[in-house]
């Protein structure tokens, strides 16, 4: 269970162990699995905070001047009233977190895999073979990007999807440099 | 002296109508569409766990079956005691 938790917050696990995708072959062993770099959930993170507390300030906000409450509120409204707040706030950051965990990003030793998720019901998934990689970069922009390392890795492919982006994902020069070893790799017949 | 109201449909009795009521009928009727989204929400990670499988799969789809209780409570709740 500790590792399960251990990996619920990692944005770049190489070699993972007791992941598996979709469409996975029997044979394929998944090298690196990314997602967006983890300062990215910064914004929901502090609005789900101040939704947490915007009760408990309101309360002390009325406790200091009782006369703006319009009207008076029996006990269980009071309770039915917090309890709602906080499953909304609760459904707020759980799709944010399943928006972050599930839209990942797979390195086999195969096949590249991107992994979509836009809505409730919408997913798309994108794969591109490692031989079909032609030109891997990565681009870091802004201070953000630059202190917490982070940044966009484009692979240019041939065949129908012509690029592949990894949005936002950690250590950009490590994943840049592993894609390009492989697609050498590849296109050496080594894999 | 009795006071019957000759014309109901033209004067009706709003006197049930307070703020009570109307926060009662919020509640029920936000309760009842956020259990049947949890509904949704459970359908979700289902399809998302079976997409991407990982040992926190369990766990998050736990945590949606227990808000989808929740909301059947405060559903259940708002019925009933308010």
């Amino acid at each position: 269970m500790f590792e399960a938790l251990s990996t619920c917050f990692s944005a770049l696990i190489s070699n993972p162990k007791g992941i598996s995708f979709d469409g996975e072959d029997a044979d394929e062993k998944i090298l690196l699995l990314l997602r967006r770099h983890i300062i990215t959930n910064v914004r929901w993170v502090l609005t789900s905070f101040a939704f947490a507390i915007l009760p408990f300030a309101l309360t002390y906000f009325l406790s200091l001047y009782p006369s703006t409450l319009p009207v008076f509120l029996p006990f269980p409204y009071i309770i039915a009233l917090y309890f709602s707040w906080y499953l909304f706030v609760f459904i707020y950051t759980f799709e944010a977190y399943l928006n972050w965990y599930f839209n990942v990003y797979i390195v086999t030793d195969k096949r590249v895999v991107d992994v979509d998720f836009f809505s409730l019901l919408s997913r798309q998934v994108s794969d591109a073979p490692i031989s079909n990689i032609q030109d891997v970069t990565y681009n870091v922009q802004g201070i953000f990007q630059t202190i917490f390392d982070y940044g966009t890795v484009t692979m240019q492919t041939a065949g129908e999807k012509e690029h592949l982006e990894f949005d936002l994902v950690p250590r950009p020069a490590f994943v840049q440099n592993e894609l390009s070893d492989l697609a050498t790799k590849a296109s050496n017949g080594d894999i | 002296m009795e006071t019957f109201n000759r014309t109901p449909f033209l004067n009706p009795d709003l006197s049930f109508l307070n703020y009570l009521f109307l926060i009662k009928a919020v509640l029920v009727f936000g309760s009842l569409v956020y259990f049947l989204f949890s509904l949704i929400v459970i359908r979700q990670v289902d399809l998302l766990s079976k997409t991407l499988k990982t040992k926190v799969s369990p766990f998050l789809l736990a945590g949606a079956v227990l808000n989808s209780m929740f909301a059947l409570a405060l559903l259940l709740f708002s019925l009933l005691e308010l």
